[in-house]
Parts: C-alpha cells; sequence; structure tokens
C-alpha cells in the first residue's frame, strides 16, 4: 500500500472540499451579499459664532420727572430679536458708566452727584446696573428669562421684551439742553451664543 | 537706515502675527452688541416709539476698530525700535 500516495489524495480531498464549499458560499446569494458592502455617513450641522444674527435697541432713552423717577420706554418698542434659525441665548450683560454717571445700587442714598440707578431685563428678571458693572458684567447663562426660540417661531419668544426702571439723583447735569435721545449715562454690552441656557 | 527699516517691518509684522489670532479667537468666541442709555427731560411720551435696533453685523466695525489699534501698537513698537538705535 502506498502510504504517500494515499496522504496526497487525502490532501487532495480536503482541498477540493474547501474549493467546493468557498465556490458554494460564493454562488449562493444571501441578502446581506447581495447588497454589496456597506459603509456609512454622518450628516452633520454646527454653527459659527459669527453666523449668530439679532437685533438689541440701540439706545434706551430714560425721562427723569420731579422727583428722579425714570420713565423708560415700553417693552414692546425695546426688545433683543433673535434673527438666526436657531435659538439664541443672551450669556452676559456688561455695563459701563458713561460721561460722570455715577451708576448706584440706590441713587438717593449716598452722596455722589448724577447719581442713578436702573433696572434692565426680561419681566420677573431685571437686572441691576450696579451689579452688571462689576468685573466682567453679569453671567446670565443659566437664566432661562433670557432664552430666544428661532426667529418666527411661534408664541413669539424669538424676542425678549425689555422692562425697565430707575431713578436719578442729584444731577448736576444739563440733562434738559441735551440734543438727540438724552444724556449718555450708560452702554449695556449684551453677549449672545446659539441654543438655549445651561443647566 | 535700511536695516533699520528691516527691525521696524520685522516688529510690526511680529506685533500682527501676535495680536491677529487673539482678536481672530475673540471674534470667534461670543457674539456682541451694544445699548446706549440715555436720560434727559423730554415731555415727550415715548411710550410708543420704536427704537431702532442694532445688528449684530455692526460688529465688523469693533474688528476694524481692533486692527487698527493693532497697528498703531505696531507702528509705536517700531519707532521705539527706532528711537533706541539712535
Amino acid at each position: 500500500m502506498d502510504i504517500t500516495r494515499n496522504m496526497n489524495g487525502a490532501r487532495a480531498l480536503v482541498v477540493g472540499a474547501g474549493l467546493a464549499l468557498a465556490l458554494a458560499m460564493g454562488a449562493a446569494p444571501t441578502p446581506a451579499m447581495a447588497a454589496g458592502r456597506v459603509g456609512s455617513t454622518k450628516v452633520m450641522v454646527k454653527t459659527e459664532i459669527d453666523n449668530v444674527n439679532f437685533k438689541v435697541p440701540t439706545v434706551i432713552p430714560f425721562i427723569a420727572k420731579a422727583d428722579g423717577t425714570l420713565q423708560g420706554p415700553s417693552e414692546d418698542a425695546t426688545t433683543i430679536d433673535n434673527l438666526s434659525a436657531y435659538g439664541i441665548h443672551v450669556t452676559n450683560m456688561k455695563i459701563d458708566a458713561m460721561n460722570t454717571w455715577t451708576i448706584a445700587a440706590d441713587a438717593k442714598t449716598g452722596t455722589a452727584q448724577n447719581s442713578i440707578d436702573f433696572k434692565v431685563g426680561p419681566e420677573g428678571a431685571l437686572q441691576d446696573a450696579s451689579a452688571a458693572m462689576q468685573g466682567t458684567g453679569i453671567d446670565l447663562s443659566k437664566n432661562a428669562t433670557f432664552d430666544m426660540g428661532y426667529q418666527g417661531i411661534a408664541g413669539g419668544s424669538d424676542k425678549i421684551k425689555l422692562k425697565t426702571s430707575g431713578n436719578v439723583a442729584r444731577v448736576t447735569r444739563d440733562i434738559f439742553h441735551v440734543t438727540g435721545e438724552g444724556d449718555q449715562v450708560a452702554t449695556i454690552t449684551w453677549t449672545v451664543e446659539p441654543g438655549a441656557h445651561t443647566a | 537706515m535700511r536695516t533699520r527699516h528691516k527691525v521696524i517691518a520685522l516688529a510690526a509684522a511680529v506685533s500682527i502675527l501676535a495680536f491677529g489670532p487673539a482678536m481672530a479667537f475673540a471674534q470667534q468666541e461670543q457674539a456682541q452688541a451694544a445699548t446706549q442709555v440715555t436720560v434727559d427731560l423730554s415731555g415727550l411720551d415715548r411710550g410708543n416709539h420704536q427704537e431702532p435696533l442694532a445688528q449684530t453685523g455692526d460688529e465688523k466695525q469693533l474688528l476694524a476698530a481692533s486692527v487698527a489699534a493693532a497697528g498703531a501698537g505696531a507702528t509705536g513698537l517700531g519707532l521705539c525700535i527706532k528711537r533706541n538705535q539712535q
């Protein structure tokens, strides 16, 4: 008996069986193989800060009554409007005093001349100007009342209506013979980011 | 003289390179707009007066001002180097 020849026969049998199996797998079209090899592509969207578009009032003109009480414009006239296709949020409000005005927590107390206190913000969340002068301003990033929905959202939540109040005291500046919108007491800088407030 | 000019130009270039990224970073980090607050004794009832709105595109003016400031700083640095060389 030629063992070597038999071993070669066995090898040939194994190789043949393997080839047959491979051919069978290739010839039998399973559904997955019929669809071809699969790859995937993610579709993403993001925005850049330069694309955020919104409007703020150029001026909030107060009128001083005889007792020092300030009358501001209506909240419908002083709004921050979102002009973006996604929600945005005011994250910071910083106030800088102008000219020789002193922005105080309470204008009627103290001794400083040309003293003013005022608040500005949405209903129920008016922000104190004197607090907004400290450091880098008031952090509003966690304040839900400063959220704005996408432009045109139902219900009008794409804008914030700003209410105002305040007082002046010990005024020596000529706030009568001023031209334009009046004597500038402060500048408010609003910082805005896309998205809603953080938790 | 040529060397001084080269030093001044180099100082300007270094300043722009130093200031440039910082300004670009600031632009990318936040969108800002400003509101003036004024007071007067006007008897006009402004209750229904619609205030004009400032749009965020105005911030390009801030960028232009920042670039101008960087340029002025670079020039100042160049002049300072020039003076030190004299």
